[in-house]
């Protein structure tokens, strides 16, 4: 069985940024006031407080490529034109995933129901950039790993996206073996905690 | 030569360590795919060559070639089973290579894995696996342990327990740094530095990483607070992929051009890692000549250390606030959360003092009905991803205070060590052990001495018995030991002579600032001036509530006048806000209550908006006036700003549910009710398969605030049960949300039976992956992209 490497709690800064630009802020255009924006950096706060990140990866030797599809050595075999196209010279793919937990989609349910959907949509909003950041560590360490054979990873590419299926997260799931680090799969191919993103990369020269 | 001769040696030269081993073994012929160190043993006589030409080259330490050698890393070819005579047999074959011409250290490199917190490795589980590799290097005789290319500070403090449980040989520890001079999980090298040599590294370093310009630069940084000699071992530059082969480009005369400047750093041996060779050590050689390694001239001042943070502590440095926040004495939410196993609090109270100004947090989960021990290991490993700050661990049960310094990845503060026999005996160990500062507690079992004199006395007899463990004044802090004056007059005047004596005999001190005035009122004022007093005494270090005020005004005020807060930047933004927000309330208060309601809606400020409903209908406006000249009007024009995109989403979502609490407070004083059946209905739904529903639950509460009546079937919804309830209510509008490829398609269907069974009603879509194309495909009305759009559209399709 591939080796697969977990992360209990991956440190992450919320993106403050991309968090206000998942709400809908548009910097040039934007008037709030003082106490507007500091109720909003209050909630942003608290959203970080719900977040613990837990993250999965490994690596897979590529078996077969051609300009359609990859085939791991483990037998998944990814469907899709623009994943073989970034992922060409590529000898392994990392899958990687990352979930911000449960504490924090409860909360913004518990908020939505209980009259302070403000709350709830902010906090949602900093779980969903803040399970991205924690990829963002993920692949962070493994290119500073890597980097070292001076190799380093292609743009990543998640299911759901463009050309490849949504079911490629059932495939990604069974090899990470999410279950561990608390994440489970619908029939949907829906990962709950909701918060939770998956996504592949190749390891290509630098 | 040996431990000795090499302790001379280094007071005198720069010790010139090997080149790469691995690197170099697949440029002269070790078969890429194989396990090096199982080839190596099998195969030693490339192994014995190049270990030979390292020595001839000047090498006065060489590594045995182990980096993968722990059970972890042989497991990859199935030869976990051989850790000790793998290690051992290597060992051997470089200690019977170097004869007494070097010094054989035994390498250990990282094993793939993360321990907790970071990772999931069991912190206890990591140590285990080095253990057994140590033991297998000890049998092959080596001369001292080289830790190297560590990624996380964790896993090194894993790797060196493990050396120094195992034996008394010296051990040195290097780390692998990122460009910008922080290891993978982040750590800086000051925090590497105090955190590894405060646990007993003989030797601290730097190997591997980009290349030797950056590994100078993580050197200059560490030798200002280095007790002990540094090291470092670069790569040859960043490598190149070339047809399969890892080639690095740098070439000797280049990589010895920053020989000066690690001499000027202040190395005390030097080296090289991938990408070196015999020649690019020669050269090194030839370099150094005669070159005189610097002197350790460590600053003299107590530092703790996070996994990415320092806080130093001294009288040259302000002094420093320990946060006391965190603590369940008389804090029910943090007590019943600790006892469910939950930290929320622990984490908020964490993020508020550090914001406040806190550089220490202090950890006391302490309290009856919970597993103190276990409780402080969660804590303290939950706190070290969370905030960057060093921990004070706060205990009176030895065995806790153990646990949590053993799993703390950095330097923690001990709260505290007393004179108490059984105390010191047990404490001073551990604190030497793990390399601890601690909080010196002058009271014995007597109790606590009334006078400084007294106090005094007890501090000299526990810094004797702490100084055959090794400490130092500066590893201490005293504890003035702060009563409350509301009970004893002189209780001030004594702790402040503590203070004075402790920084007149080099000293950090500290005290826990509250206490003296406890029982009194008006105590931030007493405790804010008793702050300065003592600071003008040379307090370094004082345990308070960051967020009381007086602390930090006093602190800021000082920073102004001292001219540390340039353009009285921090000072305005933290005070002028607090006048602007006073102004604010009294220009709102002289506004009518017409204006401040609709503004109360237009700024999202649902908990004034009751009172000032309360208000105008106490001035005999009428309900239906104020429904329908200002509330409406107000969340128009919050419609009008969200369109403008002066707000965004968090605001409209407030104005609404401002609105619905004006309107909740008015509705059942509304004059014709009978109009409520004229609103449009919309039946809403996240379809079948679908657990997203917060995009849903927004248009909900707009499309009410717009008048609409809306009947929420939540999420995962069966088609029957939208159709059945679109017809039982009469509904205008069908609105589907979906927030996936593989969920949109329950769409289509939905349309499709509604119409078939003869409904009238017209169908509304949302959602991530949903667009205006799709909607018109499936045959939707129309297509929403956020909460605000769903009502235009609602708007369109009911003419209301």
């Amino acid at each position: 069985m591939q080796q697969v490497n977990y992360f209990d709690q991956i440190p992450v800064k919320v993106p403050k940024e991309m968090v206000l630009i998942r709400l809908g802020r548009k910097k040039n255009t934007v008037k709030i006031d003082e106490s507007q924006q500091k109720q909003l950096d209050d909630y942003i706060k608290e959203g970080e407080l719900l977040c613990r990140i837990k993250g999965a990866y490994a690596g897979f030797k590529v078996a077969e490529k051609s300009g359609r599809q990859i085939k791991l050595v483990n037998g998944i075999i990814f469907e899709s034109e623009t994943m073989a196209e970034w992922m060409f010279d590529a000898e392994e793919i990392i899958l990687m995933a990352a979930t911000a937990g449960n504490e924090v989609t409860e909360r913004r349910d518990k908020e939505i129901s209980s009259g302070n959907a403000t709350l709830g949509v902010v906090i949602d909003a900093v779980a969903s950039e803040t399970a991205d950041e924690g990829l963002n560590r993920i692949e962070d360490i493994i290119n500073k790993m890597i980097i070292k054979q001076g190799k380093t990873l292609t743009k990543r590419y998640s299911p759901g996206y463009g050309d490849l299926a949504l079911a490629a997260q059932k495939d990604i799931y069974n090899a990470l073996q999410l279950d561990i680090i608390g994440i489970t799969i619908t029939d949907k191919f829906l990962l709950v905690p909701e918060k939770s993103v998956m996504a592949i990369a190749g390891v290509i020269p630098l | 030569m040996n431990i000795d001769s090499l302790k001379k040696v280094l007071k005198q030269r720069i010790v010139l360590l090997d080149g790469s081993t691995g690197a170099e073994l697949q440029k002269r012929g070790m078969p890429s795919g194989v396990c090096p160190e199982k080839w190596a043993l099998d195969n030693p006589e490339g192994l014995i060559k190049l270990q030979q030409e390292y020595i001839e080259a000047g090498s006065q330490i060489i590594l045995t070639f182990t980096l993968g050698g722990t059970r972890a890393k042989l497991a990859d070819f199935g030869l976990e089973k051989e850790v000790i005579r793998i290690n051992s047999g290597l060992a051997a074959i470089s200690k019977k290579t170097a004869g007494k011409n070097a010094l054989i250290a035994g390498d250990i490199g990282a094993t793939g894995h993360f321990p907790k917190p970071f990772g999931d490795m069991d912190f206890t589980e990591c140590v285990d696996i080095y253990k057994e590799q140590v033991c297998g290097l000890l049998k092959g005789g080596v001369d001292l342990f080289l830790i190297e290319t560590m990624y996380d500070i964790q896993e090194a403090r894993a790797a060196l327990l493990a050396v120094k449980e195992s034996c008394s040989l010296p051990v040195m520890v290097s780390m692998t740094f990122d460009e910008n001079q922080r290891t993978i999980t982040g750590t800086d090298p000051v925090s590497v530095l105090i955190t590894l040599q405060s646990l007993g590294a003989d030797f601290v370093g730097a190997n591997c990483s980009t290349g030797p310009k950056e590994i100078v630069k993580v050197i200059q940084k560490m030798k200002p607070y280095a007790k002990v000699p540094l090291f470092a071992k670069p790569n040859a530059g960043l490598p190149k992929l070339v047809e399969g082969q890892t080639i690095f480009p740098m070439e000797a005369k280049e990589f010895v051009s920053f020989t000066k400047a690690f001499v000027k750093a202040g190395v005390n041996m030097i080296g090289g890692c991938c990408g070196t060779t015999p020649e690019f050590i020669s050269e090194v050689k030839k370099k150094l000549k005669a070159s005189k390694p610097a002197k350790l001239k460590a600053k003299s001042y107590g530092v703790l250390s996070s996994s990415r943070n320092t806080a130093v502590i001294g009288t040259l440095k302000s002094t420093v606030i320990v946060g006391e926040r965190i603590n369940p004495t008389g804090k029910k939410q943090l007590q019943e959360e600790l006892k469910q196993g939950k930290f929320l609090e622990v984490r908020r109270y964490a993020q508020e003092q550090s914001e406040n100004g806190a550089k220490v947090l202090d950890v006391n989960v302490g309290m009856p009905g919970i597993d103190e021990k276990q409780t402080m290991i969660s804590a303290i490993e939950m706190l070290s991803t969370t905030t960057d700050a060093p921990l004070s661990v706060d205990s009176s049960s030895p065995d806790v205070i153990e646990a949590a310094l053993r799993i703390y990845p950095g330097r923690a503060l001990i709260n505290s060590i007393s004179g108490e026999k059984s105390k010191l005996k047990k404490l001073l160990p551990i604190a030497a052990k793990y390399g601890a500062m601690f909080i010196l507690l002058p009271i014995t079992e007597k109790g606590v001495p009334e006078t400084a004199e007294k106090r005094i006395v007890i501090i000299k007899k526990i810094f004797k018995e702490a100084q055959k463990y090794g400490f130092e004044k500066k590893d201490i802090v005293i504890d003035g030991l702060v009563m409350t004056v509301s009970s004893n007059q002189k209780a001030a005047k004594e702790t402040l002579k503590v203070i004075a004596w402790a920084k007149k005999n080099g000293f950090n001190s500290i005290i826990g600032l509250s206490n003296v005035s406890f029982g009194l009122p008006e105590r931030q004022i007493i405790n804010s001036t008793f702050f300065n007093l003592a600071r003008k005494k040379g307090l370094t270090m004082a345990i308070a509530n960051p967020m009381a005020d007086m602390t930090i005004k006093d602190k800021m005020a000082e920073a102004l006048l001292l001219g540390k807060d340039k353009n009285a930047v921090n000072f305005i933004e933290q005070f002028s806000q607090k006048k602007t927000g006073s102004q604010k309330q009294k220009s709102e208060a002289s506004i009518n209550v017409s204006d401040a309601i609709f503004n109360a809606v237009v700024k999202g400020n649902k908990e004034s908006i009751i009172n000032l409903i309360d208000s105008a209908l106490k001035g005999n406006q009428k309900p239906n006036e104020i429904v329908d000249k200002i509330l409406i009007p107000a969340i128009n024009k919050v419609g009008e700003l969200y369109d403008k995109k002066e707000y965004f989403l968090p605001q409209l979502i407030a104005s609404a549910e401002a609105m619905k609490a004006g309107f909740a407070k008015l509705e059942s004083l509304l004059e014709n009710k009978a109009d409520q059946s004229k609103k449009a209905k919309v039946v809403i739904a996240t379809v079948k398969g679908d657990i997203h529903d917060i995009g849903k639950n927004i248009v909900v509460l707009v499309l009410k605030n717009y008048g609409f009546e809306v009947f929420d079937l939540g999420k995962d919804v069966h088609e029957y049960v939208i159709i059945s309830k679109a017809k039982e209510v009469g509904a205008d509008i069908i609105a589907l949300s979906a927030l996936m490829t593989t969920t949109m398609a329950e769409m289509k269907p939905i349309i499709e039976k509604a119409k078939q069974q003869g409904l009238k009603c017209r169908f509304m879509i949302g959602g991530a992956v949903v667009t205006s194309d799709f909607a018109q495909q499936i045959g939707a009305d129309g297509y929403a992209r956020d909460a605000y759009e769903a009502v235009k559209v609602a708007k369109r399709l009911t003419g209301k």
